[in-house]
C-alpha cells in the first residue's frame, strides 16, 4: 500500500516535469512529434532506473561508510555519465535493434537534471532498495507522460488557426503552463 | 590528511570508469564498414546538415550503406569532394553544382525608403511581424538573422543595413537561407560572375518609391542578353556572365559583374558606386554619339530609297 502510493506520488503528484520542474530541456526539445517523444520516454525511463539504482549502490556501499556523503553529486554525475556510456556500447554490440531505437536520446539524456534530481531526491528521501526503486520507476512514467501528453497537443496545435504572435513557441510554453496547472489538481489525491 | 581520503575515491571511481570504459569499448567493438571513416574524412566536417542527413557522420553512413545511390550529394563540398567520395565508393562522379548564398538586395538606409524604427527585440524574425523598417518587404532588414546561422562568419551586416555573404567563407550549406523570413538570400552557384541585387517583386511604381536601386522589371536587361530573364516583376541572371555593359542598360543599376565590383563594394562603397556611374555616364556618352552617327546614314539610305 505505501509503495502504491509512493507511485501514484511520484508519477501524478509530485510529477517530475509538471510540480518539480526537472527536465524541462527534453520537454520542449523533443515534443514536436510523438515519435520522437515516445523514443526520449523509453531512454528516460531506461537510464532513470538504472542509474538511480547503481548511484544508490554507490552511495551506500561507498560514500556512505566512508563519510563522504557531500562528494554525493560529482561522484553521481561521474557515474551516471560513464554507466550510460558502457551502456551505449553494450547495446550497440548485443540488442542494435534497441540501439537503433534509443540512439540519439541515450547520450542526450544522461546529463539531464531530471535524471540526477531522482537518483538524489531518493537518497535526500532516505528510501531504501525498493522505494528507491518504485520511485525511479513510476517517476521516469510520469515524465513520459507528461511528456507524451504534450507532444500530442503541440501536434495538434501545428494546424492550428492562431495569431501569429502566439504561434511556436509561445503557445509551446502556455499548454505547458496550463499542463502543470492541471497537475497541480493531483495534489488532493493522497491525504496529508 | 582529511582531505586525501575524498580525493582518492573520487580519484579511484574516476580512473575505474575510464579503465572499465576503455576496456569494453574494446569487448563490444561494433564492426563497422571501414569506408565510414574514410569518407568522414574527405568531407567538409562542418555538419551543417544541409545534405539532410544529421551530420557528416551520418552522411558518411548513408552514403557508405547504399553505395551512393539516391544519396543527394553534399551542397558544401562541391566537385572536389563528389570526386574523392566518387572514388571511395568506387562510383562515377555525379555533377554537383558548387554554391553560395547571395544575398539579392542593396537597399542600404541611404537608398532604401524607411517605413518604422523597430524599437525592442532587434531580430528579423520579430521585424517581420511588424512590417519590417522599410517600404520594400523583400529588401534586408539587416538585424542579422542569418549572420547568427552562418556556421562560417560569411555574412556581415554592414553600416548600411545590408547583410552581405563574403562568398570566400561561404560554403554553401543554405542555412541562411532557410532562416531569413522575407526570402532575400538565395543560393547561386559560384560561378556566377552577374547578380541582380532586387528581390521586389512589387509593381515598378512601388519599387521606384520603396528603393533608389530596386529591379522594376523593365526588361531592359534582357533586350541585351538572353540570360536575363523577368519573373514577378523582378530580372534574375540565370547564366554564368556576361559583358560589363549589359549592366548600364539597367536603369536602377541594380545588376553587379563581379568582374568589377564585389558584392560587397556595390553594396556598401560609395565610391565604388561613384566609379560605375562614372564609366555608366561614360558609356550612355559613346552610345549617344555612336547612334548619331549611325543616324544620318540610315536616313539617306531610306530617302534614296522612296524616291
Amino acid at each position: 500500500m505505501e509503495l502504491l502510493l509512493l507511485a501514484i506520488n511520484s508519477m501524478l503528484i509530485g510529477n517530475l516535469i509538471l510540480s518539480k520542474f526537472l527536465g524541462i530541456c527534453p520537454f520542449l526539445g523533443v515534443s514536436r512529434k510523438l515519435s520522437t517523444a515516445l523514443g526520449m520516454s523509453m531512454a528516460v525511463l531506461f537510464v532513470m532506473v538504472l542509474a538511480s539504482t547503481v548511484t544508490w549502490i554507490v552511495f551506500y556501499t561507498l560514500l556512505k561508510p566512508l563519510e563522504l556523503e557531500y562528494l554525493r553529486t560529482i561522484m553521481f554525475i561521474l557515474v551516471i555519465a560513464s554507466l550510460v556510456q558502457l551502456v551505449e556500447m553494450a547495446m550497440q554490440k548485443l540488442s542494435p535493434a534497441l540501439y537503433e531505437a534509443l540512439g540519439i536520446y541515450l547520450p542526450l539524456i544522461t546529463t539531464n537534471c531530471a535524471i540526477l534530481g531522482v537518483a538524489i531526491d531518493s537518497i535526500e528521501k532516505g528510501y531504501g532498495f525498493a522505494h528507491m526503486l518504485v520511485y525511479s520507476f513510476f517517476g521516469a512514467l510520469g515524465f513520459a507522460l507528461a511528456l507524451l501528453l504534450f507532444a500530442g497537443i503541440r501536434e495538434r496545435l501545428e494546424t492550428a488557426d492562431m495569431p501569429k504572435s502566439f504561434q511556436g513557441a509561445a503557445s509551446s510554453l502556455i499548454v505547458a503552463g496550463i499542463l502543470s496547472l492541471a497537475f497541480m489538481g493531483f495534489s488532493g489525491l493522497v491525504p496529508g | 590528511m582529511s582531505i586525501l581520503v575524498p580525493v582518492l575515491v573520487l580519484m579511484g571511481v574516476g580512473v575505474a570508469a575510464g579503465l572499465a570504459l576503455a576496456y569494453f569499448s574494446r569487448v563490444f567493438r561494433v564492426e563497422e564498414d571501414p569506408r565510414i571513416d574514410q569518407l568522414e574524412e574527405v568531407l567538409p566536417g562542418a555538419n551543417c546538415g544541409a545534405c539532410g542527413y544529421a551530420g557528416c557522420r551520418d552522411y558518411a553512413k548513408a552514403l557508405a550503406a547504399r553505395n551512393g545511390d539516391g544519396v543527394p550529394p553534399c551542397p558544401v563540398g562541391g566537385k572536389a569532394v563528389a570526386e574523392k567520395v566518387a572514388q571511395i565508393l568506387g562510383i562515377a562522379v555525379s555533377d554537383v553544382e558548387e554554391k553560395v548564398a547571395l544575398v539579392r538586395c542593396a537597399g542600404t538606409s541611404s537608398r532604401a525608403t524607411p517605413r518604422a524604427a523597430l524599437l525592442g527585440v532587434r531580430d528579423c524574425a520579430t521585424a517581420v511581424l511588424l512590417g519590417g523598417p522599410k517600404t520594400c518587404r523583400y529588401g534586408c532588414m539587416g538585424y542579422g538573422d542569418c549572420v547568427s546561422v552562418c556556421p562560417t562568419n560569411a555574412i556581415t551586416v554592414y553600416a548600411g543595413g545590408v547583410a552581405v555573404v563574403d562568398p570566400a567563407a561561404c560554403i554553401g550549406c543554405g542555412l541562411c537561407v532557410q532562416k531569413c523570413p522575407v526570402g532575400v538570400i538565395e543560393m547561386v552557384p559560384r560561378s556566377r560572375r552577374v547578380h541582380v541585387l532586387c528581390a521586389s517583386r512589387d509593381p515598378a511604381l512601388a519599387t521606384r518609391a520603396a528603393c533608389k536601386v530596386g529591379c522594376t522589371g523593365c526588361k531592359a536587361c534582357t533586350r541585351k542578353d538572353a540570360a536575363f530573364i523577368v519573373n514577378d516583376n523582378v530580372a534574375a541572371f540565370t547564366g554564368t556572365t556576361c559583358d560589363y555593359e549589359v549592366c548600364f542598360a539597367c536603369p536602377s543599376d541594380a545588376i553587379v559583374h563581379t568582374d568589377r565590383f564585389s558584392v560587397l563594394a556595390f553594396v556598401e562603397s560609395e565610391e565604388a558606386r561613384a566609379d560605375f556611374a562614372a564609366e555608366k555616364a561614360e558609356f550612355k556618352e559613346k552610345e549617344k554619339a555612336a547612334r548619331a552617327a549611325a543616324r544620318p546614314a540610315r536616313e539617306n539610305k531610306g530617302s534614296g530609297e522612296t524616291t
